[in-house]
């Protein structure tokens, strides 16, 4: 039986961690340090290895969700924790500074994963702060070429991460869910 | 010959009425718009200009009589009939009897379709029962007779004219801001449902714009705009598309619906999935996916309400969606998605 995981990216502060706690059925493993360097102006501390979480499915099967660390200067561990898995959720926060900078910027460094497999990306903080709109977001992506689901997002909220999670799945095939099962 | 109504109040269609089956001699009589072959709008009525536009491009050889207190002269084009007010009544009947005419002319039958009887208020078209299978033929809606069509038409003219609309009627308060895209609505969008699955809408609903909104975008009442005519649409369509729809054209999303904020619908995700990548018709979609061609119905009905409707080109054939793995690894996304669902 492989290995079987979703891949939670995005910039720092966009909600990874707290949304992988949202749906995981683990408590959390969090890899967080205090901040030291610019990431402390944006929160206290930081993810500086990675986050873990896990779906585990009646069939006794389990579904690790990794969170990447957000700093570029991690992006080593991207590819390797990217490796196998079954798609990427990209969270993108619109409270920093420059979100669809943001956007394009993890777009490209996640090609590879994003055109083998699926996305789903979700804006955070959109409470706050509504500029970008969502159209914006979206154009970003059919930009690059991409037309994937992207959702308002509270990271927080279980329903909000559980329905991101599951327009990745569809995005590949329509018919999960329906008919009988395989 | 039954007759259409647009932007008449209660009390102008009793006297409407009153005189079709009085010196009209009952020949014409107020029909719902999916049963009339012909209508009668009222221009100084609040959205005439756009529903005389929409009426044109629904039904183009349908004959109109307008009605108005003065007759503007890019509005009354061609073979337009326009009675002047005060409406004097052998003027509207004899503007009648050539409208019945032309339908016959255009018909080329000897009577112009079945006489509809005279009722206060045009009945609505039947919703089809819940639960049952999807129907050989689609049932429609007119969302201009529903609350939808109310709130869009103001938001669309608030936009223009840049400012905040108020509609008042029988439901709650409700507070359009198009500018920041937010609409209030006193106790919650929910509060409106019962009024947006009505048929008919109220003689005495008011719509003021104002540049002076009395909420702010931040009151706890509100919501996006496109969520509130999202969940309105979702209300009057019923299983229903709105008329005019091509059903047998391929149907394609120009983008996914915002999903974590609008009111669901039941294989919404799904749908919206097999949209953005291959067109389908709605009896496609239905047979497709397995499921009920009702909630197809409702869920193009919202996504049009929304503007997320684009223009298909099918690239093959359609046929049932591929899903692009089978075996193993399809059954655990399956996994992951059924425990998702039901958590």
């Amino acid at each position: 039986m492989g290995i079987h995981k979703i891949i939670f990216a995005g910039p720092v502060g966009a909600g990874k961690t707290t949304a992988i706690g949202a749906v995981s059925d683990i408590d959390p493993v969090v890899t967080d340090v205090r901040a030291s360097d610019e990431t402390a102006q944006l929160k206290e501390s930081t993810t500086v290895a990675m986050d873990y979480g896990a779906l585990d499915l009646d069939s006794g099967e389990r579904v690790h969700l990794y969170g990447t660390p957000g700093q570029e200067r991690f992006d080593f561990m991207w590819e390797i924790l990217s490796e196998g898995a079954l798609g990427l959720v990209l969270l993108i926060s619109n409270s920093r500074p420059e979100p669809l900078a943001d956007l394009e910027f993890f777009l490209r460094a996640f090609d590879p994963l994003i055109r083998s497999t699926r996305l789903a990306v979700g804006v955070t903080s959109m409470d706050l702060v509504r500029e970008p709109p969502l159209a914006d977001h979206r154009r970003v992506l059919l930009d690059a070429g991409l037309r994937h689901p992207v959702f308002e997002v509270d990271a927080r909220r279980r329903q909000d991460v559980s329905m991101l999670i599951q327009a990745l799945l569809l995005a590949d095939d329509p018919r999960l869910g329906t008919g009988p099962r395989s | 010959m039954g007759i259409a109504v647009v932007g008449m109040g209660d009390r102008q269609i009793n006297l409407l009425e009153m005189i079709l089956s009085g010196p009209g001699g009952s020949s014409c009589a107020i029909a719902p718009d999916d049963r009339a072959q012909a209508c009668i709008v009222d221009l100084d009525s609040y959205g005439a200009q756009e529903e005389l536009g929409r009426q044109r491009r629904l039904h183009p050889r349908r004959p109109v009589l307008l009605t108005g207190l003065r007759r503007p002269p890019d509005t009354v084009v061609g073979d337009d009939l326009f009675v002047p007010k005060p409406i004097r009544v052998e003027v509207l009947v004899s503007a009648v009897t050539q409208l019945r005419g032309r339908v016959r002319a255009a018909t080329g039958r000897g009577e112009a379709g079945a006489v509809v009887p005279s009722r206060r208020r045009a009945p609505a078209p039947p919703l089809p029962a819940p639960g049952t299978l999807p129907a050989p033929a689609m049932a429609d809606y007119d969302p201009d007779r529903y609350l939808q069509g109310l709130v869009t038409r103001a938001g669309r003219e608030a936009l223009v004219r840049r400012r905040a609309v108020h509609l008042e009627g029988p439901w709650p308060s409700i507070t359009l801001l198009p500018g920041c895209g937010t609409a209030i609505v006193t106790g919650g969008a929910s509060t409106l449902d019962a009024f947006a699955a009505q048929y008919g809408l109220p003689d005495h609903a008011r719509v003021t714009f104002t540049p002076a909104p009395l909420f702010s975008p931040n009151s706890p009442d509100a919501v996006s705009l496109e969520s509130l005519v999202w969940r309105l649409a979702v209300q009057a369509s019923a299983g229903r598309v709105p008329v005019g729809t091509p059903v047998d054209r391929p149907v394609a999303l120009s983008d996914w619906p915002n999903f974590t904020r609008l009111a669901p619908t039941r294989w919404a995700m799904n749908i919206a999935a097999l949209w953005t990548q291959e067109p389908s018709t709605l009896e496609e979609t239905a047979a497709g996916l397995g499921i009920s061609l009702r909630e197809v119905c409702t869920f193009y009905s919202a996504v049009r309400a929304v503007g997320l409707v684009a223009e298909a080109t099918r690239v093959v054939p359609a046929g049932q969606p591929q899903p692009a793995e089978v075996g193993p690894r399809r059954g655990l996304l399956r996994r992951v998605f059924d425990k998702l669902r039901v958590a």
